[in-house]
C-alpha cells in the first residue's frame, strides 16, 4: 500500500522517477493482455500512456479517491480502452471486464471518453507548425486578436485573424481525419 | 474568404458565454450547433491544459528512456536530453523565424498598405457624383461599397485610377483573385499612369494568394523600375 501511495503521489505530481517504476511494474501485464487480444507492444504502450493521463487528470480533481489499487485502476482503464478499440475496428472481442473492473470503468466512463478525445486533440496540435501552435496557444489562452498581433509582431489584426483561422482549420482537419476521432465520435 | 474567416465566431462566442440568453436558447434548440460548440469547447480545454502537455511529454520521455534507448547511464541520458532540448529550442526558434520570413502571406501583411489617392479638394463640389461617393467609400475604408461604386464607374469610363482603387479594395476584402485581373489590365494599357503602383500591388496580391514564383517575378520588375516602390520590392525579395 505504501508503494501505491508513492505511485499516486507520482501520478499527481508527474514525478518521472516513480512513473518509470509504474511502467516497469505494470506495463508488462498490459502488454500481455493486448498481445493476447490482437494487439502489439506499441498498442499496449499507447493505451498505457492514455490510462496514466486519465488517472493523472482524475487524481487532480478534488475529492477523488481510488477505491482499489493503482494497478487495478490502470488495468481496468487499459482493458476498457483496448476493448473499445477492438470493437470499433471490428476485430474479435475476446475478453470481458470482471465486476470490479466494470465498476471502475462505470465510475470513470465519461472521463475516459473525454480524456481520450483531449489527448488526441493535443497529439494533433503537436503536429502543427511552431507558429500555428503559438497562435492557437495564445488564442485558447484567452488573448484577444489585438494582443496576439502584438505578441507575434504581425502587421495587422486582420492578418492575425486569418492566420488563426487557418491554423484552427488545419487542427480540426487533422483531428477529423484521424481514425481514432471517428472511433471516438 | 472574409465571410469564411468569421465562420467560427458564433461558436467561439458560445464557448466563452454559454449562459448568454440568445446562446443558451440556441444551444437548447439546435443540436448541431450544440455539438459544434461542445467540440470547440473540448479543443479549448485540451489545448489550454499546459499541465496535461507537460505530463504527456514526461511520459514520452520516460518511454524513450525505457524502451528506445540502450544506454543505462541515466546521467548520460539526462545530458543527452538536455542537449537535445537545447537543439530543439534553437531549431524551433529558427524554424519559427524561417516560417515567418518565408511566409508570403506574412510578408503581404507586413507590407500591404492601402494606396492613398492624390489629394483633391472635393469640399467645393456641390453635386455628389458617383465618383465622389466611390472615393469617399474608399477613403473611409468602406471597401465593399467602394468595389460596387468603382465597378459601376468603370462601366461608364475606363480609368486606370478607378481600376487600381477597385483592385486594392478587393485586396482589402481578402479577395486578391479579383484584384489581379484589374491590376493586369492597368499594366497592359497604353496609358502609363499608375503602372508602377499596379505592378507593386500585383506583387502584393500574388503574395496574398501565396503564389510565390509570380510574386517574385513581379517584385523583380518593380525593383528594376527605379520607382518609389523599388526599395520596398528589394526588401521583400531579400526577406523571401
Amino acid at each position: 500500500m505504501a508503494k501505491d501511495e508513492e505511485f499516486i503521489h507520482a501520478l499527481k505530481t508527474g514525478d518521472s522517477k516513480y512513473i518509470e517504476h509504474i511502467y516497469r511494474e505494470y506495463l508488462p501485464a498490459i502488454s500481455q493482455f493486448v498481445n493476447k487480444n490482437n494487439g502489439n507492444n506499441e498498442d499496449a504502450r499507447d493505451i498505457f500512456q492514455e490510462a496514466l493521463v486519465i488517472l493523472h487528470q482524475k487524481l487532480k480533481q478534488p475529492g477523488f479517491e481510488l477505491t482499489s489499487s493503482v494497478f487495478t485502476y490502470i488495468f481496468a482503464i487499459c482493458k476498457n480502452l483496448w476493448l473499445k478499440r477492438l470493437e470499433k475496428s471490428r476485430k474479435l472481442r475476446v475478453t470481458f471486464l470482471d465486476q470490479q473492473e466494470l465498476s471502475i470503468v462505470d465510475e470513470l466512463d465519461s472521463h475516459i471518453e473525454k480524456e481520450s478525445q483531449y489527448r488526441l486533440y493535443r497529439k494533433k496540435f503537436r503536429e502543427l507548425t511552431a507558429g500555428c501552435q503559438k497562435i492557437l496557444e495564445l488564442f485558447f489562452g484567452g488573448h484577444s486578436m489585438k494582443e496576439i498581433t502584438k505578441i507575434m509582431d504581425f502587421g495587422s489584426v486582420q492578418y492575425t485573424k486569418k492566420r488563426k483561422f487557418k491554423c484552427k482549420e488545419k487542427l480540426i482537419s487533422l483531428i477529423q481525419e484521424d481514425d481514432q476521432f471517428k472511433e471516438l465520435t | 474568404m472574409s465571410e469564411e474567416l468569421n465562420k467560427y465566431d458564433e461558436v467561439e462566442k458560445a464557448v466563452d458565454n454559454p449562459s448568454e440568453e440568445r446562446i443558451r436558447l440556441k444551444l437548447r434548440d439546435d443540436a448541431a450547433f450544440a455539438k459544434e460548440v461542445a467540440f470547440h469547447a473540448g479543443l479549448k480545454k485540451a489545448i489550454s491544459d499546459q499541465g496535461a502537455f507537460e505530463f504527456e511529454a514526461m511520459l514520452t520521455e520516460v518511454e524513450d528512456r525505457l524502451y528506445n534507448s540502450k544506454k543505462s547511464n541515466l546521467r548520460i541520458v539526462r545530458w543527452a536530453i538536455s542537449i537535445a532540448a537545447s537543439i530543439v529550442l534553437i531549431i524551433g526558434a529558427y524554424t519559427l523565424m524561417e516560417w515567418r520570413a518565408a511566409d508570403p502571406e506574412y510578408l503581404f501583411a507586413q507590407h500591404f498598405q492601402a494606396y492613398q489617392p492624390g489629394h483633391t479638394d472635393r469640399s467645393a463640389e456641390t453635386v455628389v457624383t458617383d465618383e465622389l461617393r466611390a472615393f469617399e467609400a474608399y477613403e473611409q475604408g468602406n471597401y465593399e461599397r467602394a468595389i460596387a461604386l468603382f465597378s459601376n464607374l468603370l462601366i461608364e469610363q475606363d480609368n486606370p485610377q478607378y481600376r487600381l482603387l477597385l483592385a486594392i479594395s478587393w485586396m482589402q476584402q481578402d479577395q486578391p483573385g479579383q484584384a489581379i485581373p484589374a491590376l493586369k489590365d492597368i499594366l497592359s494599357e497604353n496609358d502609363t499612369s499608375y503602372q508602377v503602383e499596379a505592378a507593386w500591388y500585383l506583387a502584393l496580391a500574388y503574395l496574398q494568394m501565396g503564389e510565390l514564383p509570380e510574386a517574385k517575378a513581379q517584385l523583380k520588375r518593380v525593383e528594376a523600375s527605379n520607382s518609389k516602390f523599388s526599395p520596398l520590392a528589394r526588401q521583400v525579395l531579400e526577406e523571401l
